[in-house]
């Protein structure tokens, strides 16, 4: 222990080095910033023309829980509600879009498979 | 009312960033050795931050916890992290260090597993004591003194090698 005691004051002397200031502008624009509005607009929108299918969507939600690629998907929800403003709202938008998305993409594949 | 919106998750971020950002840098850079992987990790604790913000009841300890996972699932992500040329250390406060001191040491900070670099940055750079090391990281403090006796044999030996 007393070896110890030689290295550890000569480690005081120094200190890692602190961020840049640009980080901050960075940070506060990756979370805060205005790129939500196209997709708020486009959210807002799609929600408007397939307000019948939502009961659909919800079961078939529930449905795709479960699979192999929800993990994927729910990353996928992360990232669009990041994009809008990280709120409760911006995650059920986020779901509705992943699950129509994912949906239509099932959809083609038993196309193509026919 | 989304403008406000964003006015108040622009001001919480500000504010947490102004509180603990550059703490949670060093923490990360600690621990990744990289300025632009930390730059990231910060990023990403931040953003993530607005999507959990309702639950966070520390904020300090919850954000600690969380740059802390974010660099070590960096860590996993990247088997290899690419180093820039900027410097890992300064000079502390008051203390007068040569750049080629501060070189050879940080090359040697640089090469210890990043468990051991963030036993270091908790205990010497934070003044944490080992309990507190323990609980910032959610690890045994015999863990913690372990891994410190380790870096602190590691940093010695190589010290020796490379002499002032």
């Amino acid at each position: 222990m007393h070896e110890d005691l030689e290295v550890d004051p000569y480690l005081r002397q120094f200190r890692p080095v602190g961020p840049e200031p640009a980080l901050r502008a960075r940070i506060l624009s990756a979370a805060c910033g205005r790129r939500a509005w196209p997709w708020i607009a486009a959210a807002a929108a799609l929600l408007c023309v397939s307000g019948a299918l939502h009961g659909a969507l919800d079961r078939r939600a529930a449905m795709i829980q479960g699979t192999p690629e929800a993990p994927l998907l729910g990353a996928r929800v992360d990232r669009i509600t990041d994009l809008l403003d990280a709120g409760e709202e911006s995650r059920r938008i986020a779901t509705f879009i992943v699950t129509a998305d994912e949906i239509a993409r099932q959809a083609n594949q038993i196309e193509e498979a026919r | 009312m989304l403008r406000k919106a964003r006015e108040d998750r622009a001001a919480l971020v500000g504010r947490l960033y102004d509180a603990h950002g550059a703490a949670l840098y060093r923490y990360a850079l600690m621990l990744l050795a990289d300025h632009a992987a930390a730059e990231d990790a910060v990023q990403q604790v931040f953003t993530t931050l607005l999507r959990h913000r309702a639950e966070i009841a520390d904020e300090a300890r919850y954000l600690r916890r969380s740059i802390r996972n974010e660099c070590y699932s960096a860590l996993r992500r990247k088997k290899r992290v690419a180093r820039d040329d900027r410097p890992l250390l300064d000079a502390a406060e008051g203390a007068t260090v040569g750049a080629e001191e501060r070189l050879a040491l940080q090359a040697v900070i640089a090469g210890l597993p990043p468990e051991q670099r963030e036993v270091i940055h908790l205990h010497v750079f934070e003044g944490m004591t080992f309990v507190e090391a323990a609980e910032a990281s959610g690890e045994s403090m015999n863990t913690i003194a372990s891994r410190y006796r380790y870096a602190i044999a590691k940093l010695r030996a190589a010290l020796r090698r490379h002499p002032e």
